[in-house]
């Protein structure tokens, strides 16, 4: 019963149901123009050659008497036909190659119906042009349909038919295009851009960074409240020891990624451009592991969901995507209320190959990790949401999930189709009210890396150490994903690629959310799922003009709202407006800038009025 | 390290800019330009180049004179000159066109502040500024291509319907004014070029579907469901009105032009239906013949107000109960 009425719920069952009675109306004569034909015309019936002779005559008519504008048209319209019929044999060819099948009587079949549609239309306007040029042989309006020949209406439903069993005959992959039909028109949502990928770095496999001689711990790696440090200066550290913590709600333990001695607690610059208290470690190079590492625990089905949350608080978890939203929380919130988990390996950054990598070099791990957050919040429905430009990671999770093969949810190549609500909306077709998180409406979005990093902590017992990192862009000699140890300055990182000094602009992240570095000294935290290392070339241009008010925002913002306009009332400090013009519910992917033609840093005016509405707000609770 | 720059992201942007914008509509218009001159001579390209010049040289004076930064590259002044010279009569006098420019670029598009700020159409201004200042010029002077005979548009045909008894099938075929084989304006006589214009510019994503898609819409069903003319088919009649006047330039050039259209999905609906009914009110009970600049210049004054009526609902949101200005509670 309560699967019925979710099936009710989701909108994918109607538009099934929609497409079905389609179908179905297309086979009854009622409802079929061209069914509906009862007269007879005996000279022609079922011959083809007496068809392809009247059709000469027909011509030689046409060609002497009529319009220049008709043979025009006549001309173009064969010619568009002939082209149409050449492009759907190719595609059909192809589909029918891949998948072996019967390939002859298909193409045949094909080429048939092709070519009787085409003699059907072109009878039938001409017999409308003679019926409005008022000739002996077109009388009434029902002569345009008398006088198409039997033969024609006869073979091209025979044609038809041989086609639907040719195609069924046919061994095409229905799968694979139906897996098409829904990448664009029911996994989708809508607005978005489409950045140049730059994914060169895919081919790529993960290198290893060794260690460094310092390293550096910021005491702030997550959303959430700073944590403090339960080691002293002078202290030794492990590897995998947890060095601070903090006993607020929203936070994460952060853990030593070597051994050796804490030579200094001080402020350093972090990647957020702040300067936050920090731990400095000097490595001895000997990785000792440390003995409060957790016990691993293979056989996670003895404990409850809530000693794994524990556990994974433990291991300091947070969100890879690049949120680091401490996921013991998440899974704390949703326990109960999730029916669906989500796994977000869209990544539909540019430059970023971290996720695709880590699909491709530890499946095993992941599904696994689905297997533990499934058991946790005890469903067994989950997705991954993936991006079609990943197509080896694709064809791995199909091979690897064999039947379960439909969990895979393709999804197109879009900006951005990773967002929390994008990706639930696309995968699920549910839409999150605005204001709410993910498990009001019963999902549960995990980034792939998470899921790893969960795998890890529960069966190998090995806390948050490591980050994979994508090395791009022109201002470094080669690009690649390296594992990098949590704590590596960036500085090591990327000299390891060949830091090019002729960059300009150091982005920690992707281009359209990432954030921009002064200092090289910064380390690698939870959160740094690339570094992009951009030339003066690939800056982005300039503000140009004033605004032309396009709606190219309008139409690029995946919340639907109205960037420009948003922007001129922030502009006039008219802040009742801009809460009106739901300005706190944009997420700031940044594609109003980015499809912007005059260059506006619509942006920024969208977070000025987001903070200003945030500061008006408290204001108000004061008073 | 201080050379790094440190700026908000996104950190990569789209190449399109404003001049690639105006450059995918000069190339859009390239198609009725060529038909331009194919039908009526090789005068039309001095009348194109007088125009458009004289639109960047007031551009570029104007500039000049009030110290403002420089905005000719953006290339809207062209697509101005360009609209205005393909909007003129084949006989238009050559003196007619600076005037013409003038009145587009100074007084309406500078003086309201420049690109984007204007409230109207400038090259539809011009238009209708030179319409009504010098109707000698302006309206009784059509030609056929090719020869050169003066003769009538379809569009007198189908007003004039009622008291001659003329059928248009035997002065105008459908097919001639499709392809542009009739008197009219220099550039709008070809429903095909322009059409073909609009489909570049709807495939590189210049203009949304919204605008011509409402516009053509509303005048094909109204002419569909009330046509005017015994004689032919209601089908005829709406493709005679398609296909004849400047509907398509209108529709795809005109109207669509980003300053003065709305900015949301649903406002640009109505916006192009307003534009369409408007247009067809005025063909079939106004005093002149051709409604749709008068209608679209109409329907700018509309635009920012279609904007704040339609806002979307914003994802996942509440349905929309949004009004600018003050509530009443």
């Amino acid at each position: 019963m309560k699967k019925l009425s979710n099936c009710l719920k989701s909108y994918l069952f109607y538009e099934q149901i929609l497409v079905l009675i389609t179908i179905v109306s297309a086979f009854i004569p009622f409802l079929n123009p061209l069914v509906s034909y009862e007269g007879t015309n005996e000279n022609m019936l079922f011959s083809i050659f007496a068809d392809l002779g009247q059709i000469e005559r027909y011509f030689e008519s046409v060609l002497s008497s009529f319009s220049l504008f008709s043979k025009v048209l006549y001309v173009v319209m064969l010619l568009f036909y002939v082209g149409l019929v050449c492009y759907v044999c190719g595609l059909i060819l192809i589909w029918a190659k891949a998948a072996g099948g019967k390939r002859s009587v298909f193409t045949g079949s094909v080429i048939f119906l092709m070519v009787y549609l085409v003699l059907f239309i072109v009878y039938f306007s001409i017999n409308q042009e003679l019926y409005h040029n008022g000739s002996d042989l077109v009388q009434s309006a029902a002569d345009i349909w008398l006088q198409i020949p039997v033969g024609i209406y006869y073979h091209f439903i025979l044609s038809l038919a041989v086609f639907v069993l040719a195609l069924l005959g046919s061994g095409i992959d229905f799968k694979a295009v139906w897996y098409g039909m829904r990448l664009n028109w029911i996994h989708r949502f809508d607005g978005g851009v489409h950045p140049t990928p730059h994914k060169n770095t895919r081919s790529k496999p993960i290198e290893i960074l060794p260690p460094q001689k310092r390293m550096i711990y910021p005491l702030l790696q997550h959303i959430g409240a700073i944590c403090e440090p339960c080691v002293a200066v002078g202290d030794y550290v492990r590897l995998g020891q947890k060095i601070a913590d903090s006993t607020a709600a929203v936070s994460a333990p952060i853990h030593a990624s070597v051994s050796g001695t804490v030579v200094d607690i001080c402020d350093w610059e972090h990647p957020t451009g702040n300067r936050i208290r920090s731990i400095i470690v000097e490595n001895d190079f000997e990785d000792k592991r440390a003995e409060c590492f957790q016990e691993a625990c293979p056989d996670y089905r003895s404990k409850t969901p809530e000693e794994l949350i524990a556990m994974i608080r433990e291991a300091g978890i947070v969100g890879m995507g690049g949120t680091a939203f401490p996921t013991h929380l998440k899974l704390t919130s949703g326990l109960g209320r999730v029916d669906t988990l989500i796994v977000n390996a869209a990544e539909c950054e540019p430059y970023l190959s971290s996720d695709h990598r880590v699909i491709l070099e530890s499946i095993d791990e992941l599904t696994g990790g689905i297997e533990i957050v499934s058991y946790i919040m005890n469903t067994s429905r989950f997705y991954i949401g993936i991006e079609n430009n990943k197509p080896d990671a694709i064809s791995l999770l199909h091979k690897k999930l064999g039947k379960n093969r439909s969990r895979v949810i393709i999804l197109k190549s879009k900006y951005p189709q990773g967002g929390e609500k994008q990706l639930v909306r696309a995968v699920t077709g549910r839409i999150i009210p605005s204001g709410k998180m993910p498990a009001d409406v019963g999902c549960l979005v995990l980034n792939v890396d998470t899921i790893i990093a969960i795998y890890r902590a529960i069966v190998n017992g090995a806390p948050l150490m490591r980050r994979i990192v994508t090395v791009a862009g022109h201002g470094v000699e080669r690009t690649g994903n390296v594992s990098v140890r949590i704590g590596t300055p960036f500085s090591a990182v990327l000299n390891y690629f060949g830091y090019l000094p002729s960059t300009r602009k150091l982005i920690m992240g992707g281009p359209m959310m990432g954030t921009a570095q002064y200092s090289l000294d910064a380390p690698v935290i939870k959160e740094t799922s690339g570094l992009i290392c951009m030339t003066k070339e690939q800056l982005a241009l300039e503000r140009d003009v004033s605004c032309i008010r396009c709606g190219s925002c309008v139409s690029a913002c995946p919340m639907h709202l109205v960037p420009c306009y948003i922007a001129k009332y922030v502009k006039a400090e008219n802040l009742e407006i801009v809460k009106k013009l739901h300005t706190g519910s944009c997420i700031e992917c940044g594609c109003c800038s980015f499809a912007c033609p005059a260059k506006i840093p619509l942006i920024q005016y969208m977070r000025i009025g987001k903070q200003k509405l945030k500061e008006n707000k408290v204001e108000k609770e004061m008073i | 390290m201080s050379e790094l720059v440190v700026s908000s992201s996104p950190h990569s942007k789209d190449h399109r800019t404003v001049s690639t914008i105006m450059g995918y509509v000069l190339v859009a218009l390239f198609p009725a330009t060529v038909g331009a001159v194919v039908y009526f001579g090789w005068s039309v390209l001095l009348i194109i180049l007088i125009s458009v010049g004289s639109c960047v040289l007031f551009e570029y004076l104007f500039n000049l004179l009030m110290k403002r930064k420089q905005t000719i590259y953006d290339c809207s002044a062209m697509v101005t000159g360009l609209l205005l010279a393909l909007s003129m009569p084949p006989t238009v006098p050559l003196w007619l066109l600076p005037i013409g420019a003038f009145f587009a670029i100074v007084i309406v598009k500078q003086l309201f502040g420049g690109l984007g700020k204007n409230i109207f159409n400038p090259a539809l201004s011009a238009r209708i500024f030179l319409f009504l200042s010098f109707p000698r010029y302006m309206n009784h002077c059509w030609i056929t291509p090719f020869d050169g005979v003066t003769v009538a548009t379809p569009l007198e045909y189908l007003k004039n319907s009622s008291e001659k008894l003329v059928t248009i099938t035997d002065k105008i075929s459908i097919g001639d004014c499709f392809l542009g084989n009739t008197g009219g304006c220099i550039g709008e006589t070809s429903a095909l070029l322009l059409l073909l214009g609009g489909i570049f510019l709807l495939y590189k994503k210049v203009i949304t579907w919204h605008i011509p898609v409402s516009f053509i819409g509303t005048v094909a069903l109204v002419t569909l469901i009330f046509p005017r003319y015994s004689d032919i088919s209601a089908v005829q009649y709406m493709l005679y009105h398609l296909c004849s006047g400047s509907l398509f330039m209108g529709a795809f050039f005109m109207a669509t032009d980003y300053a003065t259209s709305p900015v949301t999905p649903g406002g640009r609906l109505i916006y192009g239906a307003g534009c369409g009914l408007i247009t067809i009110l005025i063909r079939y009970f106004g005093g002149y013949l051709e409604g749709v600049s008068f209608a679209i210049l109409l329907m700018n004054c509309f635009s920012v107000f279609l904007d704040t009526v339609t806002i979307p609902r914003n994802f996942g949101g509440e349905r929309r109960v949004f009004r600018f200005g003050k509530t009443r509670d």
